[in-house]
């Protein structure tokens, strides 16, 4: 076990390293990044400012489940996007045969050693976003609060990640997962509003087959203390533990498909 | 000596040799159409996103509307078709493509390579995209309207005039896109890198084109900037002549303000690439 | 010595999905795939012992990889049983993986933006290698392959050459039993083949390291490996001595008559006539031992002979020769 700590450290360690050779590339991408996330949050603000509200969300409602949604899934992204979305080339060009001649969990290789210290100004934006609109919303910050908050901010994490993992190991089946990553997208771009102002029926898509809410709707809803349609008390506890759910889902599809992989190819 | 004769761009582009230009644009458009059309479940994908992309902007709408009649003069109807239209036909293309596109081939020094090419790098990419964003009109942003507008309704352009500019309005728009982009991509020649760069485009495009939320909606300051900039005829103006948001002669007006930024961004352009390709001709990249 | 790989009636097959031409197809195909089999590696059978030296040859598409794949627990076998170190490579793949060593010419397992030996430490986190070991066979590699002047490059500044002595290196750090190389002299300049093969014999010969090796280059096998296993199309074609190869195949000698004068047409038992022009001569002679003064002696007296020479075919001659009977 400590081992393999060690091992994963290590890996961080180098990618980390690596990446900080061009410490200017990496700030801009940083400052880029924020901006083009202001943009498209700035939109956002454009409608409420004008009506006032969205699906009876106010501005500061709305700013902290946004700094919510981009934080948690950068914490999630970080560990898991850019080597889960290049698994489509990863498996074509063979490179994802060398993990497997060595004596390590793949999964686990790919993770650490894929670290993207790119996330800053994610980090950055979601944490100004939340602490203004925290600080606005007259909400009663106590120990208990903050754990929850954590705790939800972990889940949507996992949540993250599950799903580019699932969307990764596709690649093992398919032979081609790229696609599905411009897909994820446009799903994930919906998180960014309450989703009581969509239809039933996509609302419980989100909730299920494609857990969307979860990294942002329903654990800003807990937090805030606004009902959460569908799941009503179960809200709570949901918030916290669609992560784990969804990453041991997440797990067993990985572990499927890579075994279909050893033993028909692709 | 004709007035084409000023520019040795329009000089190259006369007769015969326009045409074989236009042939060699047109077989890199077929092409890259041709590769699309193969990866069928790509498109399929696209379409369904497209499809999730519009339905959740009507559902903004619809949300904040909720029984109010106007507001700033448009109606929930009227913004429901801005959301069909505005998302597939004027700002569903990720012009971020180009911008990779071009800072992987000055990063990998084929830029050098494309200068022996009859076509201009940026025209051949140009044609390029040009394919398999024609294909995506015909497969995704059609499909996508029709099925959206069956349920939620569509407005007609307020007029038959209004329509017709209209049409011209997305080829404005869809130039522009593809200027913007190539604008963003030979800056990375000088400064930042492409990935930076495409960024800093989709922050700006996704504000200042209108592409979500239309500038009348804007506060008053950022809304008179945001009128003036390139980014407003990608979705913004386009949308306000097909709603008759302006009268004939204002519409007309400001199409010929988006023709003169075609025109603009296309002449910068030209002057980035030249003064590139004399950077890699004379350091080799 | 104790078998170390044995493959026993291995077969792979790979079902590749059939596309269908039209929209119709298309949507056929993802309602309801159809699939080809594409046999691989077919019923194939062989046995290594510790400390030998393999070279695995064939043309591309043969399944070499696919052997290679299913020996280091990439892949499963569809059919028969692999056992490598006496575990299924698969079923096993961890305890597997520790006791042998990869490298596969095309794919470095080196980080591209971080000096050599940055790698190489990694290399003791991933096999756990004990601190006065790996120190011990870091510095054995760094001698015998002369790494010392550019382990702390980044790898992306190496030569091709280089960089491949620097996997094969890193490959060795856990001290394996089995190294598996697939194609490693590929696209290597003539010197850096060179080192590279001396290395490999020497690791095999000094430390008994068992070698596996897949490779285009027949050179790699003459220098590197006493055994050759040929497969063609996925079945085996040879298994034994890369002398006994010539024979096994039926290789034929060249027998070439140089005449004062048109001799007009030649008779000689047991040789086929393969072309002549002017007063040159040339016959393909039956493996069956005859020498060179043999074959002359057979010719009618008073020939006008001027020279005569008898020629071995080369290994790279036989095998092609093979080939094109085959495609024939």
């Amino acid at each position: 076990m400590r081992e393999t700590l060690m091992l994963w450290w290590q890996l961080m360690r180098l990618r980390a390293r690596a990446r900080l050779q061009n410490r200017l590339s990496l700030v801009l991408a940083w400052i880029s990044q924020g901006f083009g996330y202001a943009g498209a949050f700035a939109s956002i603000w454009v409608i409420l400012n004008r009506f006032g509200g969205l699906g009876g969300w106010r501005w500061p409602e709305l700013a902290f489940l946004l700094g919510f949604q981009i934080f948690g899934y950068a914490l999630g992204a970080m560990f898991t996007f850019t080597q889960f979305r290049f698994m489509e080339e990863q498996v074509r060009d063979g490179e994802f045969d060398m993990l497997l001649v060595r004596p390590v969990n793949p999964w686990s290789f790919l993770v650490f050693s894929g670290i993207d210290l790119q996330y800053g100004s994610h980090f950055a934006l979601g944490l100004v976003l939340m602490i203004m609109a925290g600080l606005q919303l007259d909400l009663d910050w106590d120990l208990l609060m903050i754990l929850r908050l954590l705790l939800s901010l972990m889940s949507a994490a996992m949540l993250t990640g599950a799903m580019f993992t699932a969307l990764g190991a596709c690649a093992f089946v398919l032979g081609r997962s790229r696609f599905l990553f411009g897909l994820y997208f446009d799903f994930w771009e919906l998180s960014r509003y309450p989703a009581i102002i969509f239809g039933l029926p996509l609302q419980l898509i989100l909730l299920t087959i494609l857990p969307f809410s979860y990294m942002g709707f329903v654990p800003v809803s807990v937090l805030l203390g606004k009902p959460v349609p569908i799941l009503g008390d179960a809200a709570p506890m949901l918030a916290i533990l669609a992560g784990p759910i969804t990453a041991l889902i997440a797990a067993w599809i990985w572990r499927a498909c890579l075994r279909r992989y050893q033993g028909f190819g692709v | 000596m004709s007035l084409f004769a000023l520019s040795p761009l329009a000089a190259r582009l006369t007769g015969s040799d326009l045409l074989a230009t236009l042939r060699t644009f047109s077989a890199f458009t077929r092409a890259a159409a041709r590769q699309q059309a193969e990866q069928r479940s790509e498109l399929l994908a696209i379409a369904f996103g497209t499809m999730v992309d519009v339905f959740a902007r009507i559902s903004i709408w619809r949300s904040v509307y909720h029984g109010r009649q106007h507001v700033a003069g448009v109606t929930e109807a009227e913004m429901i078709t801005y959301a069909l239209i505005g998302a597939t036909l004027l700002s569903h293309w990720d012009g971020a493509l180009i911008v990779r596109e071009i800072g992987k081939a000055i990063l990998s020094g084929q830029i050098g390579a494309t200068l022996m090419r009859p076509v201009s790098f940026p025209g051949a990419l140009f044609a390029e995209q040009l394919g398999p964003r024609l294909l995506q009109f015909g497969f995704v942003c059609l499909p996508v309207i029709t099925i959206l507008s069956a349920v939620y309704g569509i407005a007609p352009p307020a007029s038959l005039g209004h329509g017709l500019l209209f049409l011209v309005y997305i080829v404005v728009s869809t130039t522009l896109l593809f200027l913007i982009a190539i604008f963003f991509g030979l800056l990375s020649f000088w400064v930042l890198e492409a990935h930076s760069l495409e960024w800093f485009m989709r922050g700006l495009t996704a504000l200042l084109s209108g592409g979500l939320v239309p500038l009348w909606f804007f506060p008053p300051v950022l809304g008179t900037v945001a009128h003036a900039l390139p980014f407003a005829w990608i979705t913004y103006h386009p949308m306000a002549c097909y709603l008759g948001q302006n009268d004939l002669l204002e519409s007309a007006t400001l199409l010929v303000g988006g023709c003169g930024w075609v025109a603009a961004l296309a002449i910068v352009n030209h002057l980035l690439w030249r003064s590139a390709s004399r950077h890699v001709t004379a350091h080799g990249g | 010595m104790s078998l170390i790989i044995q493959a026993d009636s291995v077969s792979k097959i790979f079902q590749q999905r059939k596309r269908l031409p039209g929209l119709s197809g298309t949507l056929r195909g993802l309602l309801k795939p159809e699939t080809v089999p594409v046999r691989a590696v077919e019923e194939i059978s062989f046995a290594i012992r510790a400390g030998e030296a393999v070279g695995y040859l064939g043309p591309n598409g043969a399944g070499k990889s696919t052997m290679i794949k299913m020996l280091t627990g990439i892949l499963a076998p569809s059919t028969g049983k692999v056992h490598v170190l006496g575990r299924q490579p698969v079923e096993e793949r961890v305890a597997n993986a520790r006791e042998i060593g990869v490298v596969f010419g095309q794919r470095s397992q080196l980080w591209w933006d971080l000096p050599v030996s940055d790698s190489f430490d990694l290399a003791r986190h991933i096999y756990r290698i004990d601190p006065a070991r790996f120190a011990e066979n870091r510095a054995e590699m760094v001698e015998m392959l002369a790494l010392g002047s550019f382990l702390d490059r980044p790898v992306r500044q190496l030569s091709l050459g280089q960089r491949m002595r620097a996997d094969i290196a890193m490959a060795l750090l856990h001290g394996p039993k089995i190294l598996f190389l697939d194609e490693p002299t590929i696209g290597l300049d003539v010197v850096a083949k060179d080192v590279v093969r001396k290395f490999l014999a020497r690791i095999n010969r000094q430390r008994g390291t068992t070698i596996i090796l897949t490779t285009h280059d027949l050179q790699d096998i003459e220098e590197i490996c006493p055994r050759l296993i040929m497969v063609d199309d996925g079945r085996l074609l040879f298994d034994g001595p890369l002398r006994s190869l010539r024979r096994s195949f039926g290789a034929r000698r060249r027998l070439r008559l140089d005449f004062y004068t048109d001799p007009g047409p030649i008779w000689i038992g047991g040789a086929r006539p393969v072309g002549s022009s002017g007063t040159q001569r040339e016959f393909e002679v039956d493996e069956d031992g005859r020498s060179l003064i043999d074959l002359i002696s057979a010719l009618p007296p008073g020939t006008p002979l001027r020279d005569a020479s008898l020629h071995e075919p080369g290994i790279e001659e036989v095998i092609r020769t093979h080939y094109q009977r085959r495609r024939a």
